[in-house]
């Protein structure tokens, strides 16, 4: 029997892999990559909004960021921002899946999913999330409806952020939800294996032209 | 490379956070703890910490965890208030123009509406024409009011929206009547996602 070529290898690898990462994912996995993020997502926040940083709560589905914003009407209330961070973990199961398809030695995939997941993809992840917290406090403080997304309806004692940095941090939301996710894993996945997809895509010319 | 480095030590250079004692004021204020958190506060206030001065000002304006003293509250407010600290400035000019917890003073309203409305803070600015259409602060003027009125309403105050839309049904704050104009501005403030 002849043996499958890498690239119909890589795709059955996937339709295997795939299921069980993200099955372990849905079921309970995001449970420890957030585990992981929770704290330093505290440090990214405390480092780069000082002045509105009370405190962090990273326990569960959905984290706490701890403002030092009050309502208009009540400055001795603080304003808690909730963060959803399990959307953005996404991303592991996928480099995960990627990672354990890929038709290379067994010990190449353990180093390639370690390295990936320590360089790439946790700091990505933290990305997003940050990105979607500073949007969230913008928002707060701008009191604006932008990029189908509602302001508090209370008004929080805050001068208004500068229309750039407003919109800069609505790109930075759009960009970390719905791009990020599935773009930075599969990325990383290329990076590591440029060698393979460089032979995949000369033999799908070599084939081609061998067709014509 | 030279200048991402600057970059990144003037970054990390901002990044004193606040001060233990204020952290720990705001997490009792959090709690309801309002005795113990004006006395974390003072030393704070005092050194000329405008966040503290502030916090504790408002404490003071309420009589929460300590007595009522409009004096030091409105002196500790005002201090915050020109070091640039805009829930101050709001607040004092607030309570000011309400008599809530200090003397009517509309005087003194208008000039920190004025400071907050400066940095571009709707409420302020919503406050000011209200001040200018009714007189509250001297001569009643509609020019002057319809102005803040845009402002306000340009820097997404709903209740301004809706005050432009009412002139402009009725013909008020200098405008023509004109129904088409109204139902524009009333239809702005419909929730449209893009």
């Amino acid at each position: 029997m002849r043996p499958l070529d890498p690239a119909r290898r890589f795709g059955l690898g996937a339709l295997l892999w795939m299921p069980v990462t993200f099955g372990i994912w849905w079921f309970g996995g995001w449970a420890y990559f957030v585990l992981l993020l929770a704290p330093l997502l505290k440090a990214a926040l405390a480092l780069l909004i000082p002045d509105y940083f009370l405190g962090f709560r990273g326990t569960g589905s959905v984290w706490y960021l701890h403002t030092t914003l009050s309502p208009l009407h009540d400055p001795l209330a603080l304003l808690s921002i909730q963060i959803p961070p399990i959307r953005y973990t996404v991303s592991f199961p996928l480099f995960w899946g990627l990672a354990l398809a890929t038709p290379i030695p067994w010990k190449e995939r353990g180093y390639q999913l370690l390295v990936g997941t320590a360089l790439v993809v946790v700091p990505a992840v933290l990305l997003m999330i940050l990105l979607y917290a500073l949007f969230q406090l913008g928002i707060t403080i701008n009191h604006q409806a932008v990029l189908a997304q509602l302001p508090p309806v209370d008004w929080y004692l805050a001068a208004p952020l500068p229309d750039w940095l407003f919109y800069l941090l609505g790109v930075g939301r759009q960009v970390s939800t719905l791009v990020l996710p599935l773009v930075i894993p599969v990325l990383a996945w290329a990076g590591l294996n440029g060698t393979l997809l460089r032979e995949a895509l000369v033999r799908v010319r070599r084939e081609s032209g061998a067709a014509a | 490379m030279r200048k991402a480095t600057i970059a990144v030590m003037l970054l990390l250079a901002g990044c004193g956070g606040l001060p233990e004692g204020y952290r720990e004021a705001l997490d009792r204020i959090k709690g309801g703890d309002h005795a113990s958190a004006a006395q974390l506060l003072l030393p704070l206030a005092r050194s000329g910490h405008a966040p503290s001065q502030f916090r504790l000002g408002v404490l003071l304006l309420r009589g929460k965890g300590v007595n009522p003293d409009p004096g030091l509250a409105a002196q500790l407010l005002e201090q915050a208030a020109q070091a640039g600290e805009l829930g101050a400035q709001y607040t004092l000019a607030e309570a000011a123009r309400k008599g809530q917890g200090l003397p009517r003073d509309a005087r003194l309203a208008q000039r920190w509406f004025e400071a907050a409305a400066e940095r571009r803070f709707a409420p302020a600015e919503m406050a000011l024409a209200e001040m200018s259409e009714s007189g509250e602060a001297g001569a009643i003027d509609p020019q002057r009011a319809l102005e803040w009125y845009r402002r306000a309403a340009g820097h997404g105050f709903a209740q301004a929206t809706m005050r432009l839309a009412g002139a402009h049904e009725k013909g008020e704050l200098g405008l023509p009547v004109d129904a088409r104009a109204a139902a524009d501005l009333r239809s702005s403030l419909g929730y449209r996602p893009f």
